[in-house]
């Protein structure tokens, strides 16, 4: 295959999808895919990345967010993308750290939009401070009154119960 | 543009490190033991797509005096569609900062059909990259007035080739009038990985055509040896370095690529001391290991 533009697209069917290919060197360069993308997510989503393995999930997400694709070759973009994805989890805890660091870490013209109101039943600040320690967030107790997560007017994430 | 002797305090070759913006406790050591610092553009954008200021301003304040390169990756010079323009903007950007010794990036591929592939396959050593290749690195040349270097990239993935990958290089450099940059440590890969022969490379090379080389440590896996740049460099590139010392006449710099992720693992005090050995082989006086 000597043509440039047929080779080039016979390297991107290869690396996109799991099954055997006739091309030397496509598995370990899915394995190093993966690799790559499961340690640069981590640095674009560090806590939601931490609550993932902590939770025995991340590889298998990772590999689901590669199996989308559409990938963007900006990380930062591609990781608000792994969050915005995982804030529709199944698993509530799973679902508002995603959209939590999501919403601390977009700039303005990719900020999500909150549930209102957006309730927590445990402190999102001590939930964060949880999972940064190594502990799942689900073992810590319900707050005593439930806590309201809003955006001010300003831009600030904020809380306050929401009794 | 040719390194000035004097710009790394002493005689050419240069010794250089990688930087890739982070962490910040290594920056004052890379600034104080190496005598250039290699940026790499896209490690520095920062969440709205623009380069970190931030990031920028460390330099300004730990290295204000060291002279930099820039070293992209997300160039995609050989994607046949288009390259990326995104990548150029974000070149832009840090040249409107400070001035590099010269631009560098690699003949490898990372978009098809504008998809991003995640990773960078080495370009085919064949007649149609190598016209395209020549084409898109003189447009470089002309609309940024400066050198523009390419390095082979290193790749597990079979490719066709019309050329050796000596030969490719060879006319690379004689059509555009850019030098090359030769990674040592990707070179090893393609040897231990079956895409080289590394005497016949290391003989049909036009080493006057050689302005920077690269060392990096690596991975096995699988049976693959892989350039990832997490590593020390092994005791086979620093004889590699050896070799190319006695061959590379128009040899400017010698950079160590470590990646930012790795750090925390080496330890700065093992990445300085890196670049110290490197540095006694630069030195015409220092033996070269066997």
């Amino acid at each position: 295959m000597r043509d440039l533009a047929a080779y080039q697209r016979h390297v991107a069917t290869a690396l996109g999808t799991a099954e055997p290919t006739d091309l030397r060197g496509a598995d370990v360069s899915r394995w190093s895919v993966q690799q790559w993308a499961a340690a640069l997510l981590r640095n674009v989503c560090p806590l939601t990345g931490r609550l993932l393995v902590l939770r025995g999930r991340y590889g298998a997400d990772v590999d689901a967010h590669l199996a989308r694709g559409g990938r963007s070759s900006s990380l930062h973009a591609w990781g608000r993308a792994f969050l915005a994805g995982l804030a529709l989890d199944p698993d509530r805890v799973v679902a508002d750290v995603a959209l939590l660091e999501l919403a601390m870490t977009a700039p303005v013209a990719a900020r999500p939009a909150l549930p209102e109101p957006w309730v927590w039943d445990r402190d999102p600040w001590q939930v964060a401070a949880a999972i940064a320690q190594g502990h799942d967030p689900a073992e810590l107790p319900h707050a005593e009154v439930p806590v309201l997560v809003y955006r001010e007017p300003g831009g600030r994430l904020a809380t306050a119960f929401a009794g | 543009m040719p390194l000035a002797p004097s710009a790394g305090g002493g005689l050419r070759p240069a010794l250089g490190v990688s930087w890739e913006g982070r962490p910040a406790a290594l920056l004052p050591t890379l600034a104080a033991r190496a005598d250039v610092i290699e940026v790499v553009p896209d490690a520095l954008r920062g969440p709205d797509g623009e380069v970190n200021r931030t990031l920028l301003d460390e330099l300004d304040r730990e290295a204000p005096d060291v002279p930099l390169t820039y070293h992209g990756i997300g160039l995609s010079i050989g994607s046949v569609d288009a390259w990326n323009d995104d990548y150029l903007r974000l070149l832009d950007q840090v040249l409107a900062w400070r001035e590099p010794l010269w631009h560098s990036e690699h003949l490898g591929f990372t978009h098809v059909d504008g998809a991003f592939l995640g990773t960078m396959p080495a370009l085919p050593t064949t007649q149609e990259s190598l016209e395209l290749v020549i084409e898109r690195s003189r447009s470089m040349r002309e609309r940024y007035g400066r050198e523009f270097l390419l390095e082979h990239v290193a790749s597990p993935l079979d490719r066709p080739a019309d050329l050796t990958l000596a030969a490719y290089l060879n006319t690379l450099a004689a059509e555009t009038g850019s030098r090359l940059l030769l990674d040592l440590h990707n070179i090893e890969c393609d040897v231990d990985n079956g895409y080289l022969r590394l005497d016949e490379f290391l003989d049909e090379l036009d080493w006057t055509a050689v302005g920077e080389i690269h060392v990096a440590g690596g991975v096995w896996h699988d049976g693959w040896h892989l350039d990832v740049h997490t590593g020390l460099v092994a005791d086979s590139t620093m004889a590699l370095l050896g070799t190319a010392l006695e061959r590379a006449t128009n040899l400017d710099l010698v950079v160590y690529e470590v990646l930012a992720s790795a750090v925390p693992r080496l330890g700065v005090d093992a990445i300085g001391d890196q670049l110290d050995t490197v540095r006694a082989l630069l030195s015409p006086a220092t033996p070269v290991p066997a």
